[in-house]
């Protein structure tokens, strides 16, 4: 999808389209969500391989796991602050736009935050959980707009169709 | 999820866009014509004081509110360099003002060229043209009938298309309102030239094809270095 989109806008030499376009927001939401839940299962496997915790579907979605005192409550929080960095660079290769990637990133963690309300029956009451999101939503979205932003300030080259004397 | 649902509430509630040129040779009064129009129909609006409004090199661009619908003016420069940019700005508007100045007698020949040359261009069929006469302040103006016998040769060139010719003077503010409000009922009776719209594709000036920024400098300054021999070429800045 990144391939097709970056060529029909390098090739058409158009900028940026600003029409609304909700076949593509909301493709992207999925590919995003996508890419949150495969980059927090990815983590999740290589820190438990490290550390020797025992792998459960529950450390990514139950609340009570997620705490700082034990070695078995780091490694989702440690999955998670990880995931931010993998989510940004998703942002960055299918988002593209500086602006939209704070509500991509928001727009990820309120579904897992649904998606966890689904599994344990209530709103997360443990602080360590909030924590532990707002700073993976942080650095995904200023990450993700710092490097949208270094790809958006390059210059843009205008096709000179013939020789010009200024 | 923002995006989504900004981009759904805009659709569903956003007013039908019209863009309006504002042409005529220069010192006409284009521009305080649109500042006018700005002062009467823009309530927030705190306009500039109107004597001191200079030559436009460029455009100015103004948005209103009118009868639930908006209209976007775009005041283009009208000194003879700036008149080969003029056609470039056809296809997207839907309504045009011409703006004739009555005081000066001299200047009317080249204005009924400049606008026939306007009017006789293809992409602007069946677009609504309200004829401003304006500086009906000044004593000693010519009149409306003077100005339609002057301009009565490029009459069959109008064609098929809603025409006013209307009486204004763009300092005090008389006839602003009766042309403004003419120009919204026609534009939006005109089926020809739908409002641009948020869901279809907008046209958008491809970079780097038709009209390269670069071409438009030189078009300036290529006119601009023929006039006179001094001066230094005229410098565009295009914000991408």
């Amino acid at each position: 999808m990144w391939r097709c989109v970056s060529k029909r806008n390098i090739m058409a030499g158009r900028f940026r389209s600003t029409i609304w376009d909700p076949v593509l927001i909301v493709s992207q939401m999925a590919l995003v969500q996508s890419i949150f839940y495969s980059g927090v299962g990815l983590w999740l496997a290589m820190l438990d391989a490290l550390l020797n915790a025992p792998r459960s579907l529950q450390q990514v979605f139950r609340y009570e796991l997620l705490e700082f005192s034990s070695t078995r409550g780091r490694v989702p929080m440690f999955a998670f602050t990880f995931n931010a960095l993998s989510c940004a660079v998703g942002l960055w290769m299918f988002v593209r736009r500086g602006r939209q990637c704070l509500d991509f990133a928001l727009t990820a963690h309120g579904f897992h935050l649904l998606a966890c309300w689904g599994y344990n029956g209530h709103l997360p009451s443990a602080l360590s959980w909030w924590l532990v999101q707002l700073i993976a939503v942080t650095i995904a979205a200023v990450l993700a707009e710092y490097l949208c932003m270094r790809s958006e300030l390059r210059a843009i080259p205008l096709r000179l169709g013939r020789k010009v004397d200024l | 999820m923002y995006t989504l649902l900004s981009g759904f509430w805009k659709y569903v509630f956003q007013k039908d866009e019209y863009c309006v040129l504002i042409l005529g040779l220069d010192n006409a009064g284009k521009t305080t014509f649109l500042e006018q129009t700005k002062m009467k129909f823009c309530k927030t609006f705190k306009s500039m004081n109107l004597s001191k409004v200079t030559t436009t090199v460029g455009l100015n661009i103004g948005t209103i509110d009118v009868s639930g619908v908006r209209l976007m003016f775009w005041d283009l420069g009208g000194q003879e360099e700036l008149q080969s940019l003029w056609d470039k700005y056809y296809a997207e508007c839907h309504g045009l003002i011409y703006v004739v100045d009555s005081v000066d007698e001299e200047r009317l020949p080249e204005s009924r060229q400049a606008f026939d040359k306007m009017i006789s261009s293809e992409t602007l069929e069946g677009v609504p043209l309200l004829l401003l006469v304006n500086k009906q302040d000044v004593e000693g103006c010519l009149s409306v009938p003077e100005i339609k016998t002057s301009f009565g040769e490029s009459a069959p060139k109008i064609g098929k298309r809603d025409c006013l010719l209307q009486p204004c003077s763009a300092l005090t503010g008389n006839g602003v309102n009766e042309g403004i409000e003419w120009m919204v009922k026609c534009v939006v009776r005109n089926i020809h030239r739908p409002p641009s719209s948020l869901w279809k594709t907008k046209k958008e000036q491809p970079i780097g094809s038709e009209y390269p920024a670069h071409v438009l400098c030189q078009d300036i300054n290529k006119t601009h270095r023929n006039q006179c021999d001094h001066g230094s070429p005229l410098q565009l800045v295009v914000f991408v």
